[in-house]
């Protein structure tokens, strides 16, 4: 399948400080990809980056099978962005906006506008600098989403939103994905709201993406063991995400179960404790 | 795009006022100031125009969002060669003197060039200070311009200056550099009016320029002294210097402003001192800009950072350091009376040691010229204690007022200037309308000392 966004060795630092480090991704049409990572991870400069708004060091991006910064109008015109924050001019009102942002696209739904506002109860009159930050999260939210993009990107979407505009905000995001079958990454802390509609998860951490599966395997899949053996034992664990060594054995979050080792370790009189492990915590294992 | 361009009415109604000004005395008057008239008139308003689009440009031209709307680049450029098309228009009154008229062009093709080079590389801005000074050394190389010659000239460049603005109006479209400059340019005319100066604290201190840094830095490195020093002594800071401290902002006008200025005029009395007296005139239009400028930025910087700072003072204000009866108002009415004290005390002195060697004004201009600037201090200071007690937010109107009452005060010190106007103290008139400015004041400090 093609790829929507390609990225290859992307690397990016900021006054000799590397931020990204050789970073490469593939995103397919359909994913909805919640992109996981501490502060400070590069969330923000990866989408940036992805976008051209931010400039990289080196590396390959494509989007629709485009460079990243040659991107054509009709292609351009297929990205939603939401950016982290808001830049947008204070003294425009929110119809002003739309207005301005509306002349650039030819897949304009003026619909789409009119059920957010009123749905989302924004006064379209007020000025971007009159309005709360949630409620001008709700109008960056609805600029992207006005000109129905094959793909949106989201970064930290719902950081401003109470919990019921929360909840709104990922339904319209369900909504669409079923019905147009559109393409969403988004970067989020929250991982309740990451599992609410994400089907595939990402954790960014050191400067690479350490973890990219499908959110259903990894929350069945992955799985934190406690291997109770000696220290002279050398025992390998397969699909070992992240482990270590201590006096009483070995520790470390597996990708997947092998039957097979389990089997082996059943065998050998080894003691496995196995324990699930919910998003959270497999998010701060990878990136503990 | 336009909307954002042309964004504000005031300025709006101005330039078309000037235009249909123009347009009446095309058709009214017939003798032969007309032409000249015309020119500067629609020179002055087009260029108004070009300055208040270039200020904004940065708002589209470096607008994050620039890069993924489909064809902004194209967009953008269309809409301003629209602009500067239908600048154009009221040239045409200057018709049927084609060689005039292709000259405006070009000149103002090359203030458009420069505005934009000066928003976004300030170092630009010398242009500014170049054309001022510009007929010194012509002067002194006894280079005479011929106007004739100098339009004939501009008006066969043309060609070359539409292709040279063309290249450079394609690479503007698409440029994003600068971004710590340009950030500042964008918090200021993000905003309205009354928070022009107070918003650049808002700009992280690392996303500032190298000069800014530097800047703010020498300034509070003052302030962190006057702190450490009372910390280590026994003397306690006063509570008007508490105050000021709380007070300090990026922009606010201190004493490396003070230096600066000072170093500059000194520099500029230095070399009228070296070269002959029959110049000095020539330096006129930068000796009376350069006071001007400093009354400017240093009253409504202190007006604007006072407002800023209000929710932060009213904490200040219920420390125990302040619980005696009016003793936070009393300090606060200090700082204020203070620092514009420091500021026109500073001008007076600039304008005497200015008058002295130009000689571009006699002793009673520059005691008249003293004499206002006392009503426009009065006034202004009066307009920030006003404001400051307010329960609404006046700092828009309040700004505005004292810009229009600035320009006002110097249009009419030239004008005393040049009609020998007899001292202004024995004038009727003036002396209600100081009477008028010391019965404001006293008001607005009896509000100030008697409301909660």
């Amino acid at each position: 399948m093609t790829c929507i966004v390609n990225v290859k060795g992307l690397t990016k630092s900021y006054k000799n400080q590397s931020v990204l480090k050789g970073l490469s991704w593939e995103i397919e049409p359909g994913d909805v990809v919640g992109l996981l990572g501490k502060n400070g991870a590069g969330k923000s400069t990866l989408l940036k980056s992805l976008l051209n708004i931010s400039d990289i060091d080196s590396g390959e991006i494509s989007i629709f099978g485009e460079q990243y910064n040659q991107l054509s109008s009709k292609n351009k015109a297929r990205i939603g962005y939401v950016p982290q924050e808001n830049d947008e001019i204070s003294w425009l009102s929110v119809n002003d906006l739309i207005n301005f942002r509306k002349q650039f696209y030819s897949t304009w739904s003026d619909e789409k506008v009119t059920e957010l506002i009123s749905r989302w109860e924004i006064d379209a009159t007020k000025k971007i600098a009159e309005l709360s930050p949630g409620q001008v999260q709700r109008v960056l939210i609805i600029l992207a989403l006005a000109p129905m993009p094959d793909l949106l990107i989201f970064d930290e979407p719902a950081a401003s939103l109470d919990p019921a505009g929360r909840r709104d905000f990922l339904k319209e995001i369900l909504t669409l994905v079923s019905d147009e079958n559109i393409t969403v990454i988004f970067s989020t802390h929250i991982t309740s709201d990451l599992e609410r509609i994400a089907n595939k998860v990402a954790i960014l951490d050191r400067g690479k993406i350490c973890y990219f599966n499908g959110l259903d395997v990894t929350k069945e899949s992955v799985v934190q063991l406690i291997v109770h053996c000696k220290k002279e034992q050398d025992i390998t664990i397969p699909y070992l995400l992240r482990g270590k060594v201590h006096s009483q054995g070995q520790y470390g979050v597996v990708s997947q179960l092998d039957q097979v080792w389990l089997a082996e370790m059943k065998e050998q009189a080894v003691e496995v404790t196995i324990n699930p492990m919910g998003l959270e915590d497999i998010f701060l294992e990878l990136t503990a | 795009m336009k909307t954002i361009l042309l964004h504000g009415w005031l300025v709006k109604v101005f330039i078309v006022l000037l235009w249909g000004i123009a347009i009446a005395m095309r058709l009214t008057m017939h003798d032969d100031t007309r032409d000249n008239l015309l020119f500067t008139l629609i020179a002055f308003s087009n260029f108004l125009l070009y300055l208040m689009v270039a200020m904004r440009l940065p708002l589209l031209t470096h607008n994050k969002m620039a890069v993924l709307l489909p064809d902004y680049s194209q967009k953008l450029k269309k809409v301003l060669l629209l602009v500067f098309g239908v600048s154009l228009l009221p040239t045409l009154l200057v018709l049927p003197d084609v060689v005039t008229w292709l000259a405006f062009i070009s000149i103002s093709i090359l203030a458009i060039l420069i505005f934009v080079a000066m928003i976004y590389q300030p170092i630009y801005q010398i242009f500014i200070w170049l054309l001022i000074l510009m007929p010194l050394p012509m002067a002194m190389l006894d280079i005479s311009l011929n106007k004739g010659i100098l339009f004939t000239t501009l008006a066969w460049l043309l060609p070359l200056i539409i292709w040279f603005a063309y290249v450079l109006l394609n690479k503007l479209v698409n440029y994003r550099g600068n971004h710590k400059h340009i950030s500042k340019i964008i918090a200021t005319m993000n905003v309205s009016m009354g928070n022009t100066l107070s918003i650049q604290d808002s700009i992280p201190f690392a996303n500032r320029t190298k000069l800014a840094q530097w800047w703010g830095n020498s300034h509070f490195n003052y302030y962190r002294k006057l702190i450490n020093d009372a910390t280590n002594s026994s003397q306690k800071l006063s509570n008007r210097k508490l105050i000021e401290i709380s007070c300090q902002s990026a922009n606010s006008f201190g004493v490396n402003a003070y230096v600066i200025w000072s170093v500059g005029i000194t520099l500029l009395c230095v070399l009228a001192l070296v070269i002959d007296e029959s110049y000095h005139h020539l330096f006129t239009p930068m000796v009376t800009l350069i006071p001007a400028l400093i009354i400017g930025t240093g009253s409504i910087t202190l007006f604007q950072i006072i407002q800023c700072k209000k929710s932060y003072l009213a904490r200040l204000a219920i420390l125990p350091r302040f619980k005696q009866h009016n003793s936070f108002s009393r300090a606060f009415l200090g700082y204020v009376f203070y620092n514009q004290a420091i500021l026109y005390c500073f001008i007076a002195m600039l304008l005497a040691v200015t008058a002295k060697i130009f000689g571009h004004i006699n002793v009673t201009v520059y005691l008249n010229s003293v004499l206002i600037l006392l009503v426009y201090c009065l006034v202004t200071i009066s307009m920030m204690l006003l404001t400051w007690r307010a329960a609404q937010n006046y700092c828009n109107p309040v700004v505005w007022l004292m810009i229009i009452g600035f320009i006002g005060t110097i249009v009419f010190t030239t004008h005393m200037a040049t009609s020998g106007m007899v001292l202004l103290v024995y004038n009727g008139i003036f002396q209600w309308i100081l009477i008028a400015s010391l019965l404001l004041l006293s008001f607005s400090v009896f509000r100030q000392l008697t409301d909660k």
